[in-house]
């Protein structure tokens, strides 16, 4: 099944309209809907949310691997063209760590306490390339130098908890890279590490995407991450997507009422010492209560009747940005206001 | 936009005018605090564990000081010791003039209702088992403060100066969300005496959004109470948003210390510089044009001769890895370096 | 590691020594003394008070402590009050069949007890783990005695499939065959409650396993399902279940107690109920003894155990 997508023009990943639900006691609960993006080979997506925004159960449905009681129930998924959303266990065993890699926030709980590094990165070499032991060693080892392990012969041999966290993440990258996936989620790989230790990581990231034409989708709540890695950026709020456009869009010319509020109450660097941080109030609906209409309409300065009785959907902006609002929708409704951006 | 409040009439705290502006509320002296891992037969330290090495600080009345750091650079070893959650295995920390060191029963206890902390994990740091009510109530029960009708409406208050609603005070921790449980956090430290608190990390584990509201209430709390605090935190922005001054630390001892924007502007100390370029910035259009620190987080375990930054510093020399520099600078701006930054104006590139 | 090695020998030598002294004066607290259990009509008092002198119980405590101790260190485990042979060769002809039959009976109870337990974690709250957690449940709970009198009944007696006690037909000694005959129903009437126990376990632990982030990167790799359980979460639920298993291993010597005397089974057991009864103070305290040892010694095999199977523990 390996189509080879042709690089940088056809999409590495698609997702169209990707609905999950989760089981409850009162039956199924839709938590991501209408989610879609795609991402060809040396591009970065980021998403961004904060929790309960839905991202890290949209990376791992898109992988397949949701927990039990959690599942796709509408939308497609194409990996190099194949849909996947429909795909047995064997058939996602062949895809993953394969075609498309997956690195998780902690690099301590998603590394096995149990078995060495080397042990835990030859089984994947061993599994998808079918090469003898040997040679799967020496390809771990050249994968430890590339990530920037000093000593990669010495660390084959050690166990997780023997390393670092930043050096944990690093090896996380090289079993992600260890077959030449063409895509890799990062779910917040650096929120759990040290400031230092998270701009070698992302640097990393991005050498490592120059090297191997890897489509990125890195899903992050740091601002300051989707400035420094994103070419686009989806933003996203209790389960849908409600801004969507490339990085500078984003941070010069965002339309969402959240994405400009997640901006005002980051304490940036630049801050005057007298101001004071603008605040969303509220907090996020929870899935089983989600209002009718525009999900962010308890927290939005702007709301309107119209925001309550209906979803306004995404409005396509030029240059692919695209904002789920009525104010971008159906402006004329806003005019009172005076300018609504 | 907000205006910065006038301190109310009616404030809970009054301006203590008997305290002079010159003299440190709260003063940290040399202090460290070295564990022993292991011994050798002869019951002699063979591995120590040098948390904190030698620091010393000095906390104004109603001031913030921010004290920023990687993991292991002792910040939180050192928040635990001003209120005595550690102690201090050499040095000396004041209170109003007087060693804290040596106090027991009842003079600890006012200490303590006067000096008082902030948690890092709103899930683990309030006892599932009690009721917010209960929560609140006790410092002020087991302190002597408030009984019967007064302590309820103490409660109250308390609940209301954080933004909770009081019906919840029936309510179980689990009812509330991270951000709430934060506040019923600061609410209990506000319960007594307080003239101090120590934050170690109180947003870290919030949404962005939630910090937002929390570093508000903070800042609010201050200028309406008059508090000081010692923020401890390993996020930049979040240090600098609450901070009049901040200390920067690393591997146990204080590199640098300096007004907040001073230290921004004008980083002294590689590290600092390090620290603000590996912050990420949020413009798009000046990517990756920054510092990287190579190497580890090193361990407080045996840590490395003269400088202990020099394994990482792209500035060491021969100096560095045999002398430890002191803190010197004039008393605004301190920094502990051989090789200082340059004091160059709107330095951003290395 | 062989610093804490060192370190536990040594701290062995004074925990032993109080554990002799606590039996020692537990076992001559309980009313009777030997030779009051060996009556006949024909002995006099005279003669009973003579027999005392002679095993020497009429000395104070104390002194006949020092005296067995005194023994103990020259290798001597002494002589038994009732039948006059060596407590040493007494104890090793019995230790065999015990260890034959609780042996048996452990590996019984975990080749059952390790699959059921984690094919129910797997399934949590299934039937199978309902039925499964049961039946554990029945297992610890059902008293030896009874489940042992009731096997006797069902398959010795009325469906004649097995031998109803002892450990070989009289006459057919060195039939490995026959011996088997007669170990299955003891050891599994013993397997069933260390079973019961040790399913609990390794459900919980794996269930424990089974949440953990490192699975999902495993699954992430693309490793099958059956590498993600029996390579990726075995080995973590393992090491927990290492402790179970050593809190087990003493009972290699002393759990088969009441089987052991239902069963008519001539091993430690049995031995100890008899002397217990005679009053055979030097036997009982050689069984004590051996109990004490055998539990430190399982102590520490399983601590260093963890070392091997837990690489976060190996400094």
């Amino acid at each position: 099944m390996e189509k080879q997508a042709a690089i940088g023009r056809q999409p590495a990943i698609e997702v169209e309209h990707l609905q999950v639900q989760f089981k409850t006691e009162s039956g199924y609960v839709t938590t991501v809907e209408d989610v879609s993006f795609s991402v060809r080979a040396g591009e970065t997506l980021c998403i961004v949310g904060e929790s309960g925004s839905g991202k890290s159960v949209t990376s791992l449905a898109i992988m397949g691997l949701l927990d039990a009681g959690g599942r796709v129930s509408g939308g497609q998924v194409r990996i190099l063209g194949e849909d996947v959303v429909r795909y047995s266990r064997r058939q996602w065993d062949r895809v993953r760590g394969k075609d498309i890699a997956m690195i998780f926030q902690e690099p301590m709980s998603a590394l096995n306490p149990a078995y060495t590094i080397g042990n835990q990165l030859i089984e994947q070499i061993v599994k998808h390339r079918k090469w003898p032991r040997s040679r799967a060693e020496q390809h771990a080892v050249e994968l430890l130098a590339q990530v920037g392990i000093s000593r990669p012969k010495e660390i084959l041999k050690e166990y997780p908890h023997q390393l670092s966290g930043g050096m944990r993440q690093r090896v996380m990258i090289a079993m992600a890279l260890s077959c030449e996936p063409k895509i890799l989620i990062a779910d917040e790989p650096t929120t759990a590490l040290d400031v230092t230790i998270q701009a070698q990581i992302l640097s990393l990231l991005k050498e490592m995407q120059e090297k191997y034409g890897l489509a990125i989708i890195l899903i992050t709540h740091d601002m300051g991450v989707v400035s420094e890695m994103a070419d686009r950026v989806l933003v996203m709020y209790a389960g849908q997507v409600v801004e969507e456009s490339d990085v500078f869009t984003l941070f010069e010319q965002h339309r969402h009422p959240y994405t400009k509020g997640l901006m005002e109450c980051i304490p940036h660097l630049d801050l005057d010492p007298s101001e004071w941080l603008q605040v969303i109030p509220g907090t996020v609906p929870s899935f089983t209560d989600m209002p009718e209409g525009c999900r962010f309409q308890s927290r939005c300065p702007f709301v309107r009747d119209i925001c309550r009785r209906q979803d306004p959907g995404l409005t396509a902006l030029d240059g692919g940005h695209r904002v789920r609002c009525w104010m971008v929708r159906e402006p004329e409704l806003f005019r009172k206001e005076g300018d609504p951006t | 936009m907000r205006e910065n409040k006038e301190r109310p009439q009616d404030s809970v705290e009054q301006a203590p005018t008997a305290v002079e502006p010159v003299h440190p509320l709260l003063e940290v002296d040399g202090v460290s605090k070295h564990y022993t891992l292991r011994r050798n037969w002869l019951g002699r330290p063979e591995v120590v564990l040098q948390a904190v090495d030698r620091v010393s600080l000095k906390l104004m009345q109603g001031e913030t000081l921010g004290v920023i750091g990687e993991s292991g650079c002792g910040k939180s070893t050192l928040g635990k010791m001003l209120v005595r959650i550690e102690e201090p295995t050499a040095g000396d920390i004041r209170y109003q003039g007087k060693s804290i060191l040596g106090l027991s029963g009842q003079e600890l206890k006012r200490y303590r209702s006067e000096v008082q902390f902030i948690f890092q994990d709103p899930y683990a740091s309030l006892n599932p088992r009690q009721k917010v009510f209960d929560i609140l109530a006790e410092p002020m029960k087991v302190h002597g403060l408030y009984e019967g009708e007064r302590l309820n409406r103490r409660v109250y208050e308390l609940l209301d100066m954080v933004g909770i609603p009081g019906a919840y005070s029936e309510r179980y921790p689990h009812e509330f969300s991270g951000g709430q449980r934060q506040r019923i956090g600061i609410a209990r430290a506000l319960s007594l005496n307080t003239k101090i608190i120590v934050c170690d990390e109180p947003v870290s584990a919030l949404d962005v959004s939630i910090q937002a509201q929390i570093l508000n209430l903070l800042r609010e709390l201050q200028q309406s109470l008059g508090l000081s605090y010692l923020f401890i935190a390993h996020g930049l922005g979040v240090v600098k948003y609450i901070s009049r001054r901040i200390a920067v630390m690393y591997l146990g001892k204080i590199v640098e210390i300096a007004g907040a924007e001073e230290l921004f502007r004008q980083p002294r100390h590689p590290y600092t510089k390090a620290l603000i370029d590996a912050h990420l910035t949020v413009n798009p259009r000046e990517r990756g044009r920054r510092m990287l620190l190579a190497g580890e987080v090193p361990n407080a375990i045996n840590p490395p001769r003269g400088c202990r930054f020099h394994p990482r510093c792209p500035f060491a020399t021969d100096v560095c890895r045999e002398q430890e520099p002191g803190l010197e600078g004039d008393g605004g701006h301190r920094f502990a370096c051989h090789h200082p930054l340059a004091a160059a104006k709107g330095a951003s590139a290395p | 590691m062989m610093r804490m090695i060192g370190r536990r020998l040594l701290i062995a030598i004074p925990v032993l020594f109080g554990i002799t002294v606590l039996n020692f004066a537990l076992i001559h607290m309980a009313p009777g003394n030997p030779v009051e259990m060996y009556i006949n009509p024909s002995m006099t008092q005279q003669d009973i008070e003579l027999r005392k002198e002679q095993l020497g119980i009429n000395d104070p405590l104390p002194v006949q402590y020092v005296r067995w101790l005194g023994q103990l260190l020259k290798g001597d485990l002494g002589y038994s009050y009732a039948t006059y042979q060596p407590v040493g060769e007494m104890l090793s002809g019995r230790i065999g069949p015990t260890l034959l039959l609780m042996g048996t009976a452990l590996v019984i109870a975990y080749l059952f007890a390790i699959p059921v337990g984690i094919w129910s974690a797997r399934k949590a709250y299934s039937w199978f783990d309902y039925s499964a957690t049961g039946f554990a449940f029945l297992g610890i709970s059902i008293p030896n005695f009874f489940l042992g009198l009731g096997a006797i009944y069902i398959f010795a007696i009325q469906l004649k499939w097995l031998p109803t006690g002892g450990m070989y037909t009289l006459g057919k000694q060195g039939d490995w065959t026959d011996v088997a005959m007669h170990l299955i129903l003891p050891a599994c009437v013993l397997a069933t409650g260390i079973a019961g126990n040790m399913v609990r376990y390794v459900r919980s632990s794996v269930m424990d396993v089974l949440g953990q982030e490192y699975l999902r990167t495993a699954r992430a790799k693309g490793m099958s399902e059956f590498i993600v359980i029996n390579k990726h979460a075995l080995k973590n639920a393992l090491i927990p279940i290492i402790t179970v298993i050593g809190l087990d291993i003493p009972l290699l010597l002393g759990g088969a107690v009441i089987t052991e005397q239902i069963f008519q089974w001539p091993g430690m057991g049995q031995l100890l109920m008899q002397s217990i009864s005679s009053r055979d103070y030097p036997t009982l305290m050689a069984i004590n003894l051996l109990a004490a040892v055998t539990v430190l010694a399982a102590n520490l095999v399983t601590d260093i155990a963890y070392r091997f199977v837990d690489p976060t523990m190996r400094d």
